[in-house]
């Protein structure tokens, strides 16, 4: 008879107890991996991207980068491209910007998007931090 | 939602642009610091765009007509307020 009533008092607490736990699990999920926001809309930055961009994958967190304007020249560039294959990567350009340029299409890689603005309003919603170059 | 302040220095029309494009899914505000708004078709156009949209386009430049004049300390104090700055 003690022994139900010890259970009952405990149950509440245990389901307390769980849910913070839960709470705890996702808040560490969520600050564990930080995305960053790279606007790229000039061709002058190209170390400093390779830097930065192998920086935040180092410290474990994710890249989002953005061509557009003069920037979609280093969408073509070997050793930014090259970047694409780490984990935690993604690409994508202005496809208006890449043809008024004269970038041609089939010179871009595959899994970079050639998209639009939408791509850019895209990352600078998803990112936690964007930085201009 | 993002709140984002693009900032037009040397490249106005693609920086309108760029705004324009933003608000599909973030709030956007344009700030032109003291140079003075090109007067070209294309910025016109992106200027018009830009209103339409309901972007709100601040200056602290008073020559620059249509937009909405603020003091370089206001646009301190407002830019605290941007999750990103874009200067363009």
């Amino acid at each position: 008879m003690s022994g139900y009533g010890l259970w009952e008092r405990a149950a509440p607490l245990l389901l307390q107890l769980l849910c913070v736990t839960k709470i705890l699990i996702k808040n560490t999920d969520k600050h564990a991996i930080m995305k960053l926001g790279i606007l790229v809309t000039t061709d002058k930055y190209r170390d400093d991207i390779i830097g930065l961009t192998e920086a935040v994958l180092k410290r474990g967190h994710a890249v989002i980068i953005f061509f557009m304007d003069e920037g979609c020249r280093l969408a073509i560039d070997k050793d930014i491209v090259a970047l694409k294959d780490r984990t935690g990567v993604s690409m994508s350009l202005c496809d208006l910007n890449r043809g008024k340029i004269g970038i041609a299409k089939q010179d871009i890689r595959e899994d970079i998007i050639c998209g639009s603005q939408y791509d850019n309003a895209l990352m600078n919603r998803e990112a936690d931090k964007v930085i201009v170059f | 939602m993002k709140k984002i302040a693009v900032m037009l220095r040397d490249r106005q029309s693609e920086a309108l642009r760029m705004a324009i494009g933003l608000t599909i899914l973030n709030e956007v505000d344009v700030y032109i610091l003291d140079a003075t708004l090109e007067a070209n078709a294309e910025v016109m156009l992106n200027i018009e765009m830009a209103k339409e949209m309901r972007l709100r386009l601040y200056t602290s430049n008073i020559l620059n007509e249509g937009m909405e004049y603020i003091t370089i300390e206001d646009v301190a104090k407002r830019l605290k307020g941007y999750d990103s700055i874009l200067p363009y």
